[in-house]
């Protein structure tokens, strides 16, 4: 639809909740997400609690139950991976039970008729079969969803991490579309970075020269895809096809800073330790020593901590600055790290004396990361920004500034999306485009369908019955964000070890008791965890864990604070994606489940000392 | 007399109140000041709730509470009140508070010895 949408708990007014153009959403789907423990991108979970504390009524769509689901209208609890299916089905129930707006659709959208075509025969009873939600909670759910105004849908991580994540994502932008609810109150609020400060994505693609860009490591250029190149960062896989096979290049030098890979990123964790280590030189910036550092790095660079640190973000609003209040020892910030290697690198590229200036610089209006400013570019999209401030400014005053774009409702009727200045939306049509015509030039279907994970009771049913459990994986909890805060004594305190939650049934049949450690196996490997015997998930589904590792175990190889002995990435694979190099299966796998017993062979074991469980196919699938 | 009440159909478990309150105490490993306890999660099978879930969260104060007395004679909230993340807390005389049960959503009144 050509913006990024966000659900409106009014967070783009400084006086939130009491603001007068906020509506409270009538009912807030919270789909394959639990946005209390995530926050995802800084968007706080509490703020939808808020809005449930004043009224609003919640559908949950997740495997799992939530807080969320507890307290539901409606708890769908889907198979992992199916979510598209469901969301077909309830635009198909829209459409042929005429719960669309029709004056919103005639007048703000395109290609209606081809979506309806693309939907017609993805009934209920169909989405039923897929997703094991029974039909007519999917019809009851999906008829208070488009009646109540305004509604949102809260996204979770989830929505990408399946094999049609493109075509889910298009398909709730579709139902969000066809109920009125985008950009509007209390619906989906279309944003932009405050005041225009957009600086930091893609930041300096411009500076560099064509004949390398063209060389990036793409999945087009690297790997073949058709059309797979609307990411601006490199391909993950295409990165391991250039370090396995030195195919379209070798790589001699790696860069890992906040990043703690093997524990957390990786798929196919064994595989990537063993890519790795092939490199000639690595280098792991971070504020802790981790998994990653100890088994990687030639060289490593203490991080400074946020208290340590001068900083500014402006993803959607407010603009926010951040004011270093003390240092310790030798470590730098991430900014002073950055600017110093990019003096030496390219000192045409980091033009910035000091972080200061660098933050100035990013502080100022400009439509890219480049080095114009406002003036130019954004007059010529038809957008005066007026915005002047310095980063000791905005600390002065409390570190933060409210801009008004990302304070005002129906900007499509008003102007304010389209760089010609016209009212519509940011699309060729103007319209949102309910077939996205963009889609089809990344390569991607232009209307939504489903796509059963790689292997599940239906796509694998032989697999299926030696692994007869669907594995899924990533859910958050309160202490932890991915691999970060393992070493903090009141984190562990409330969590120590990883949690795999088994339903108590399904924990009987294999024997296995909560609070004692468990094997987790695929056909690729095995990861244990400790039993969490709930009924949170349904009898042939488990739940697992990500990112862990533990700093009171021994730093040194084979162990590297055991990070490989719970890591839900033994099971995982590399070169597995959906359309376009999106989307992934790692959350629906299959998998069985049986007692640890003392003396059982590690994970680390095998994978640092004996080469790992699967043979490797340099730059393909194994 | 002073209290705290809590509208726990919105208490979340997200630790802030137990993590605020152990650090301001300094309490070593295993101790608290307030300590959220967890009710279900179950299913009802009988009756109107039938098919409804229960899972709540209910915070109780321990020997360990003073009110935070320093803070609050300061005009602040105690640290549990103040970090409370879904804002279900409020702290009081309790005849005031007392006014805020409104039998549409479910509270619990927290008091300490004097």
């Amino acid at each position: 639809m050509g913006d990024f949408p966000i659900a409106d708990a009014s967070e783009g007014h400084e006086d939130r909740y009491i603001n007068k153009d906020w509506v409270n959403p009538e009912c807030m789907v919270l789909w394959g997400c639990e946005p209390l423990a995530s926050n995802a991108d800084g968007y706080l979970g509490h703020w939808l609690a808020v809005c449930h504390q004043m009224g609003s009524k919640i559908i949950s769509i997740d495997p799992r139950l939530t807080w969320w689901g507890a307290r539901a209208e409606y708890w769908l609890q889907i198979r992992p991976g199916t979510d598209a299916a469901l969301a077909c089905s309830w635009l198909n129930l829209i459409i042929n039970e005429k719960l669309y707006d029709e004056d919103f659709v005639d007048k703000w959208c395109a290609y209606f008729d081809e979506l309806a075509e693309a939907v017609k025969d993805m009934t209920p009873a169909w989405a039923a079969e897929i997703t094991g939600v029974p039909e007519e909670d999917i019809i009851a759910a999906g008829r208070f969803f488009a009646a109540s105004k305004p509604a949102t849908i809260q996204w979770g991580l989830a929505f990408d991490q399946q094999m049609s994540a493109m075509s889910l994502n298009l398909a709730a932008v579709d139902l969000m579309a066809l109920t009125a609810n985008i950009d509007q109150p209390g619906g989906w609020l279309l944003v932009h970075n405050a005041f225009e400060c957009n600086g930091g994505y893609a930041s300096g693609d411009e500076n560099i020269p064509e004949e390398w860009m063209a060389r990036k490591l793409t999945n087009s250029y690297a790997l073949g895809m058709e059309g797979a190149d609307f990411i601006s960062h490199a391909s993950s896989d295409a990165v391991l096809k250039a370090i396995e096979t030195g195919d379209p290049y070798p790589i001699k030098m790696w860069w890992c800073q906040s990043s703690n890979e093997i524990a957390c990123a990786a798929m196919d964790a064994p595989r990537l330790y063993e890519a790795l280590n092939s490199i000639p030189f690595i280098v792991n910036a971070d504020p802790y020593l981790t998994p990653t550092s100890v088994a990687l790095a030639d060289i490593i660079l203490p991080v400074a901590m946020s208290a340590e640190r001068d900083s500014a973000r402006s993803w959607w609003t407010p603009i926010r600055t951040m004011k270093k209040v003390t240092d310790y020892y030798e470590a730098k910030t991430d900014e002073e790290i950055t600017i110093e290697l990019g003096k030496r690198l390219n000192p045409e590229n980091y033009r910035w004396s000091s972080v200061d200036e660098m933050l100035n610089w990013f502080l100022t209006p400009k439509p890219t990361g480049g080095w114009a400013t406002a003036s130019g570019a954004l007059e010529a999209k038809g957008q005066t920004i007026d915005f002047n401030m310095t980063k000791d400014e905005i600390d002065q005053i409390g570190g933060y500034v409210y801009d008004d774009f990302n304070g005002t409702y129906q900007k499509y009727e008003k102007g304010l999306l389209r760089p010609d200045g016209n009212p519509g939306f940011a699309t060729p049509s103007g319209r949102i485009e309910l077939a996205s015509r963009v889609y089809e030039v990344w390569g991607l279907s232009p209307t939504p369908f489903h796509t059963e994970p790689l292997q599940s009771p239906i796509s694998t049913p032989e697999a299926f019955k030696e692994y007869p459990l669907i594995l899924t994986c990533g859910g958050r909890s309160y202490e932890f964000f991915h691999s970060e805060n393992r070493q903090l004594q009141t984190s562990r305190e409330f969590h120590p070890l990883p949690l795999l939650t088994i339903h108590p049934e399904t924990a009987k049949k294999y024997g296995i008791i909560h609070g004692e450690w468990v094997w987790v196996e695929n056909e690729r490997g095995r990861f244990r965890q400790v039993a969490n015997v709930r009924p949170t998930v349904n009898e042939v589904t488990v739940h697992a864990e990500h990112a862990w590792w533990f700093p009171e175990e021994e730093p040194a190889a084979p162990v590297f604070f055991g990070t490989f002995d719970s890591n839900v990435n033994n099971l995982t694979r590399a070169f597995e994606t959906g359309e376009a190099g999106v989307g992934s299966s790692i959350k629906s796998m299959i998998c069985k489940i049986y007692p640890y017993k003392d003396g059982d062979e590690m994970p680390h074991e095998v994978i640092v000392n004996k080469g790992g469980w699967n043979k490797i196919i340099p730059g393909k699938a194994n | 007399m002073k209290g705290i009440l809590v509208n726990y159909d919105y208490c979340t478990n997200c630790h802030s109140c137990e993590v605020a309150c152990k650090k301001y105490l300094d309490l070593p490993v295993g101790e608290f000041g307030i300590k959220v306890s967890e009710v279900g999660p179950f299913q009802y099978t009988t009756g109107d709730l039938k098919g409804k879930y229960e899972w709540s969260f209910v915070p109780s104060l321990t020997k360990a509470c003073n009110m935070c007395a320093d803070r609050t004679e300061k005009g602040k909230m105690p640290m549990c009140v103040q970090h409370c993340q879904s804002w279900c807390m409020a702290y009081g005389e309790i005849e005031d508070l007392l006014k805020k049960i409104d039998g549409e959503t479910r509270y619990t009144l927290l008091t300490t010895k004097a």
